[in-house]
């Protein structure tokens, strides 16, 4: 019985964090623009403009391709180190933004958030992260396999890819709403 | 594995996966819901509420001129001429329109007042914004505390017209080039002679 609640719940991790990778790429997709200005706010060289907008665009690509290939349940094992790896990565730089006291929108859900880099934010990236850890060990205890028909899996993967094109038209709307009134 | 209910088996993983996207497509409609009511707000305290009022005598400040060869601090003196001051934002996409804006405007304006777009963004972070990182017109880098306290200004872009006795004329958010115009007119409206116009 427990072996299988803590499966259940793994399963529910894993999940979670595909929704916050797919919600977080598509919006920061919808927003490439702003999520630049962010990546020129952390101190990327101005200059190396190519770099930048490459950027803006590659690291939300990944996101939501991490958190399709979470969902999908192709490779688990590589698929979850390199999500712990990613989620890793944004705490570091949340934490090197708040040591230097830089002032930068954090952009991290695009539009659909407005906050600055901040403790909070660290928080919740460090969550995120152990997160990503735990589900990783998880699958050293239990099998990530998915036992389940292959149109089944494919239905699960166009929900969330339907949930990531509602996001980002939610983070579209939200700009063009910000636009507008203030 | 599979979860059984009702006599239906439904695998495990789907079962997680349907609920965690059910949650997060709430979560999703909730947090919509909350950017628009902020904005909304924002929206009413934005033309009534922010900024200094109408009549009153505007503050002068020390900023850090950005789009300047040298650039010991400056000292903004709303007196003595018109002055135009905008707050603004590189993070906010309606700031550098407005900027742009202001730029088309800029050779007609320079000539009867002062302007000043101040910033409480990092120099990367200007320099990250085209908008910003080209403008011709003078950038100022201010404390927080300039815009929050001495100007009582919270969201950008916006925008005072201040005449040459140092007191507010008009005020507003300005995120477009109509309302730009719109509010330099404003101060033309008023009783005292003002020289300049922008057709």
């Amino acid at each position: 019985m427990l072996q299988n609640t803590l499966q259940v719940l793994i399963f529910l991790a894993r999940a979670s964090l595909a929704a916050v990778l797919v919600a977080a790429g598509a919006a920061k997709l919808a927003d490439v623009r702003g999520f630049a200005v962010t990546l020129g706010g952390l101190g990327i060289a101005t200059r190396l403009d190519f770099l930048i907008r490459g950027l803006a665009f590659l690291f939300p690509s990944l996101e939501l391709l991490l958190g399709i290939a979470l969902v999908s349940g192709l490779w688990p094992t590589l698929i979850n180190i390199v999500v712990v790896v990613l989620m890793g990565s944004f705490s570091l730089v949340v934490l090197y933004a708040l040591r230097r006291k830089l002032h930068v929108a954090c952009r991290c859900f695009g539009t659909l958030s407005d906050s600055q880099f901040s403790g909070k934010g660290l928080t919740r990236s460090i969550l995120l992260t152990l997160l990503a850890i735990i589900v990783l060990g998880g699958g050293r205890a239990y099998s990530l396999q998915f036992v389940a028909p292959p149109v089944a899996i494919l239905l699960l993967v166009s929900g969330f890819l339907l949930f990531g094109l509602t996001a980002a038209q939610a983070a579209r709307s939200i700009a063009v709403l910000k636009e507008r009134m203030i | 594995m599979y979860l059984t209910f009702a006599d239906i088996a439904l695998p495990l993983w789907l079962f997680a996966g349907q609920w965690v996207l059910l949650f997060a497509l709430g979560f999703l409609v909730f947090v919509m819901f909350r950017q628009i009511a902020l904005f909304e707000r924002l929206k009413d305290a934005g033309s009534e509420r922010e900024g200094l009022t109408v009549g009153e005598k505007a503050p002068s400040f020390v900023y850090q001129p950005v789009n300047r060869r040298a650039n010991p601090p400056a000292r903004f003196e709303p007196a003595g001429s018109w002055s135009l001051l905008l707050f603004a934002d590189p993070n906010c996409s309606s700031c550098q329109s407005t900027l742009l804006s202001l730029e088309r405007l800029a050779p007609r304006l320079t000539q009867s007042m002062q302007l000043l777009v101040a910033t409480t963004a990092e120099p990367a972070v200007i320099a990250a914004a085209e908008a910003f990182r080209q403008a011709t017109v003078e950038i100022g880098r201010i404390p927080a505390d300039v815009s929050m306290r001495l100007y009582r200004t919270t969201v950008t872009p916006f925008g005072h017209l201040i005449d040459p006795e140092g007191i507010v004329r008009a005020k507003g958010v300005v995120a477009d080039e109509a309302s730009l115009r719109k509010l330099v007119r404003q101060g033309d409206q008023k009783p005292v002679n003002v020289e300049f116009t922008v057709s």
